[in-house]
């Protein structure tokens, strides 16, 4: 008897999902397929989908496939393995470094190709281009780049006496020692292996992390001296202590600390926990303002040819146009706190609306004209970890900081340089 | 005399309680913590990281992460993780049992040698099969399809030395007895050896479906329809780079889980009962 | 056809549907990734380096440190296991009430998806607001940094680990301790036997196989530690955790360098390969196979 019902069950399921296998119609019939792997989870992926959907309506004979991986690292995984035997889909999310190592390997197919001289290339903002440019060509466009912000808890800093968000360097650390002084606090806390403020620190104090050609690294400079000496200082004053990931923000949103440096797309992530009085702001000043870019861009495939045949690729080529024309950006960037990759998309009605509500996402806009970005190098990965290991080193050993400058510029100089 | 003894074993069962409950407090406590979170509100979460229950219980987390994902909500990966793993499972069960027979019972050239090859393959991290694995599926045609999550997972290594082990209690003279009055090698299989093991069955295909519920990386790599995915490839919608809605999350896990504990609370008294009726062993 | 053949043929018909399936998707990959091992370049164009990804390999100073925290994981986690499981089985063996509760309660672990696990563990062993950290103030302790400092980084690992293997071990051994014959201990009380002596002289021998088949099962897969070192530490801090499968994740899909993870994957399956053949070599002596 109890076998009978078995059967009967698994015998339902798999007619179930014969059924359903075949039953649903294919959106794609009759239309260009544009396969888009992408790793935009929760409502980040919502949102996508939602305009990819709209995409759909306005273009009948296009189909955008979204397909979730999961997240980066599964992504990559997988690009990996389509790589081997030429699966690529139409589109995908890639870092700068493996744009560089699917150049290297020739399964990318340059935007640049694409531009008409109608395309008004200028309307974007010019480190969102360069970004993207490898080797003098437009290779990839940037997709969901996000900025990094301060996060202030107002409540914190009136109790530490402090009635201004500080903007520069010097009133930052002086924040951080208020707010610890209160004795409740810490002033700040940070990854002690994520390097993205020590690199924002290098190039604010003036520097660059490596030369033009990603040939030669810029670690045994003054500049990156300084700015390991300030983030050191904060450790050996106790102001902040040292997290894992993205954990500073736990920290942040448990009010133990009052100020941390983190993703202006993280909001999304704090608002439903939020239960102070917060505030973002530019990253401080040191002798320039700068801050560094992150997040991936958007690439298209030429090596598969069920994904990747030239109708594909322009269709690849008309989203990605539509995705970051003035009207779509400036939506995406509302909805997600990503940047808006165009500067007329700034402009318009509900972009203004959106501020004037949502301060938040300001502090990151304002950064806009003078923000950089990392190293493109394909080894960029590498020398970014090894970067954050040394960086953690010193923050435990606490020596002398000029060995650990000379360790990440030997490492990097190294790295960059292998198999060249 | 009796009575001294009485009160020694009396002491003895509330020591060997003691030490279980807590054992069971630590094995349990990580469980509890993810329904107790849960509950809790996301800003209960973050002001209050060490409070033991919610202050309310909040069922919107579970209504939120049901619903999420635009592309199917949990509904569907439901659906398909039932499918695959009963599938995977049943499978498992027959084919990996017929192999486990033959090197528990037969003897013939090569045995060693061929059940070390079969070994072998578990050395082998599922890290390093994502590529290769990949490759086959993709030369079989089988990308985004079923078959892809289910038939390389019809049989494993793992099931076959379970059951093989399991088989080996079984005393040689039953085969030889029942193959002298004339039953044949396939009939010992379906009409003695399977039914003395149920409990060996129960293990090994407890083991497959869990393997299959919880699996990831897997589904992610070998199919891309959303139709396709299962509840782990869910979960992770929760996860991002920037920001974990931990209520949401530990919400999801708590329904992906609480399936397979019930399943087990089922089950689990053949499972143990049985391997020990294996016995017949003297 | 000669007895010998006809019979190797038989046993060939009730292994080959699995074994197909075995030998396609887990045991050709190991070709495969021979193959990779002799090439440089990860994605589409590959170059022919010979054996220059093992010589890499056995100079690079990160793969030897991953090969010690493999060593210490397995050093730490598979005997404490054992004897671990084997108490609570014993325990548990006992007759006492409430058996299927404590049975189920022991096996929840091993249920529950290692990943979602791993972020409760990882909010557990939170340096200022875990909850292992308040119950060691609460007992006057001071806070350890489990997962952030590099010399408890690992043994967190450990601890979750055995967490999570515990219930599987023990209902294995829970099922050997049920199979014992219960005459043997009946007689042996009738000559008098302690308790120590009827566990080291009836239990031991008696469950042997199975503390055989845990040892190899649990040494095989702490070798192939993986998903709670991505999870919880991604490797760090300063490395500290950074498994063998850990460096080969990092190897292939972070730095894109399939050849040189591939060498990593072979020479892990060889260590586990030879492990596993001294295991057996030790228990053809000391195992005790009651047929």
């Amino acid at each position: 008897m109890k076998k009978l019902v078995l059967i009967l069950v698994i015998a339902l399921i798999t007619t179930t999902f014969m059924l359903t296998g075949c039953g649903e119609p294919d959106p794609a019939k009759g239309k260009t397929k544009v396969v888009f792997w992408h790793a935009m989870g929760g409502t980040l992926g919502d949102v996508l989908t939602g305009m990819i959907d709209d995409f759909n309506k306005q273009n009948p004979d296009i189909y955008v496939d979204p397909q979730f991986m999961g997240n980066y690292q599964t992504l990559s995984q997988k690009l990996m393995a389509a790589a081997q035997v030429h699966n690529t889909p139409t589109l995908a999310q890639a870092y700068e470094a493996w744009t560089q190592n699917f150049i290297d390997s020739g399964i990318v197919e340059p935007v640049e190709n694409f531009m008409t001289d109608s395309f008004d290339k200028d309307d974007f903002f010019k480190v969102m281009i360069d970004n993207n440019t490898f080797n003098g060509k437009i290779y990839s466009f940037p997709f969901n780049k996000s900025m990094p912000v301060l996060y202030v808890n107002r409540d914190i800093l009136k109790e530490a006496g402090i009635d201004k968000i500080p903007s520069t360097q010097k009133e930052l650390l002086e924040a951080y020692r208020k707010i610890t002084a209160t004795g409740k606090y810490h002033g700040t806390a940070f990854s002690a292996k994520d390097v993205w403020n020590f690199l924002c620190l290098i190039l604010q104090n003036g520097g660059k992390i490596t030369n033009e050609d990603e040939t030669k690294a810029y670690f045994q400079t003054p500049e990156a001296k300084k700015a390991l000496e300030y983030l050191m200082t904060i450790i050996k004053e106790d102001l902040g202590y040292l997290t894992n990931g993205y954990d500073h923000q736990a920290e942040f949103l448990a009010k133990k600390v009052g100020i941390i440096t983190s993703s202006s797309v993280s909001k999304a992530y704090m608002e439903d926990s939020v239960t102070f009085d917060w505030a973002t702001a530019p990253l401080p000043k040191g002798v320039k303002n700068a801050a560094i870019l992150s997040g991936t861009n958007i690439i298209i495939f030429n090596d598969n040819k069920d994904n990747c045949s030239p109708e594909q690729q322009a269709a690849a080529w008309k989203f990605i146009k539509w995705f970051t024309d003035t009207e779509q950006t400036a939506y995406w960037s509302i909805m997600t706190n990503y940047m808006p990759v165009r500067k007329s998309s700034l402009d318009t009605k509900q972009m203004k609306e959106h501020l004037a509500k949502e301060p938040l996402l300001k502090a990151a806009l304002d950064q806009l004209p003078y923000a950089q970005f990392e190293p493109k190098s394909s080894k960029w990965y590498q020398c970014r970890q090894e970067l954050g290991d040394i960086q953690e080193k010193a923050f435990t050993e606490k020596g002398d900081i000029d060995k650990y400058l000379k360790e990440m510029n030997d490492k990097i100089n190294k790295f960059l340089n292998e198999g060249k | 005399m009796l009575k001294r003894k009485s009160s020694r074993d009396r002491f003895l069962k509330i020591t060997v309680h003691t030490i279980l409950i807590l054992g069971a407090i630590t094995m349990l406590f990580p469980f509890f913590w993810m329904v107790s979170t849960s509950f809790k509100t996301q800003s209960e979460i973050s002001e209050n990281t060490t409070a033991l229950f919610p202050h309310a219980i909040h069922f919107k987390n579970y209504v939120d992460a049901w619903k999420t994902s635009a592309s199917s909500g949990f509904g569907r990966y439901f659906i398909n993780t039932i499918f695959v793993a009963v599938t995977t499972t049943i499978g498992q069960l027959f084919l990996s049992s017929l192999a486990a027979y033959a090197f528990a019972f037969f003897s013939f050239k090569y045995k060693e040698k061929i059940f070390l090859i079969l070994l072998g393959t578990m050395m082998i991290p599922q890290q390093a099969l994502l590529v290769p694995d990949y490759i086959i599926l993709y030369r079989l045609g089988w990308l985004d399809t079923y078959a892809a999550l289910i038939i390389p997972w019809i049989c494993s290594a793992f099931s076959i030395f379970l059951m093989r082990q399991f088989f080996r209690g079984i005393p040689k003279e039953l085969f030889e007895a029942a193959t002298i009055d004339g039953c044949t090698k396939l009939g010992f299989y379906f009409r003695i050896l399977l039914p003395l093991s149920i409990p060996v069955m129960l293990t090994s295909g407890m083991f497959t479906f869990l393997g299959s519920w919880n699996s990831f990386i897997w589904p992610l790599i070998v199919t891309n329809s959303p139709k396709l995915r299962v509840i782990q490839v869910g979960l992770s919608n929760f996860a991002q780079a920037e920001g974990t809605q931990w209520g949401l999350l530990m919400a999801a896990s708590t329904f992906c889980t609480v399936p397979l504990i019930i399943m087990y609370f089922f089950v689990q008294k053949r499972f143990i009962q049985g391997i020990a009726t294996s016995g017949m062993k003297e | 056809m000669n007895k010998k053949t006809k019979a190797f043929l038989t046993a060939l018909c009730y292994i080959i549907p699995g074994a197909l399936i075995v030998l396609t998707f887990h045991f050709i990959p190991i070709f495969y990734s021979l193959y990779y091992s002799f090439f440089k370049g990860g994605l589409g164009a590959k170059t022919f380096v010979g054996l220059s990804n093992y010589i890499e390999l056995l100079k690079d100073a990160e793969f030897w440190a991953s090969i010690r925290h493999t060593l210490f994981y397995v050093v730490g986690t598979v005997p404490t296991t054992i004897i671990l499981s084997l108490f609570i089985a014993m325990l548990l063996n006992s007759k006492i009430k409430g058996l299927s509760v404590y049975r189920t309660i022991y096996f929840l672990p091993v249920i529950t998806s290692i990943n979602a696990v791993s972020l409760v563990w990882k909010w557990l062993f939170h340096n200022q607001h875990g909850l292992l950290n308040s119950v060691l103030n609460g007992m006057g302790f001071e806070s350890i940094n489990w997962l952030g400092d590099p010399n408890w980084a690992m043994i967190s690992i450990i601890i979750m680990s055995i967490w999570k293997g515990l219930g599987y071990n023990i209902i294995i051994f829970l099922a050997g301790l049920q199979g014992i014959p219960k005459h043997l201990y009946e007689s042996a009380e009738i000559d008098g036997a302690g308790v120590w002596h009827k566990f080291r002289n009836i239990t031991v021998p008696m469950i042997s196989p199975v503390t055989f088949f845990v040892l190899v099962m649990s040494t095989i897969s702490s070798f192939q530690v993986f998903a709670q070192v991505y999870m919880m530490t991604q490797g760090g801090p300063a490395k500290a955790t950074t498994v063998i499968v850990y460096h080969l994740y990092d190897k292939a899909f972070q730095k894109f360098q399939l050849g040189a993870s591939s060498a990593i994957a072979l020479v892990l399956f060889l260590m586990i390969f030879t492990m596993t053949l001294i295991q057996r070599k030790v228990a053809e002596k000391k195992v005790h196979y009651s047929n």
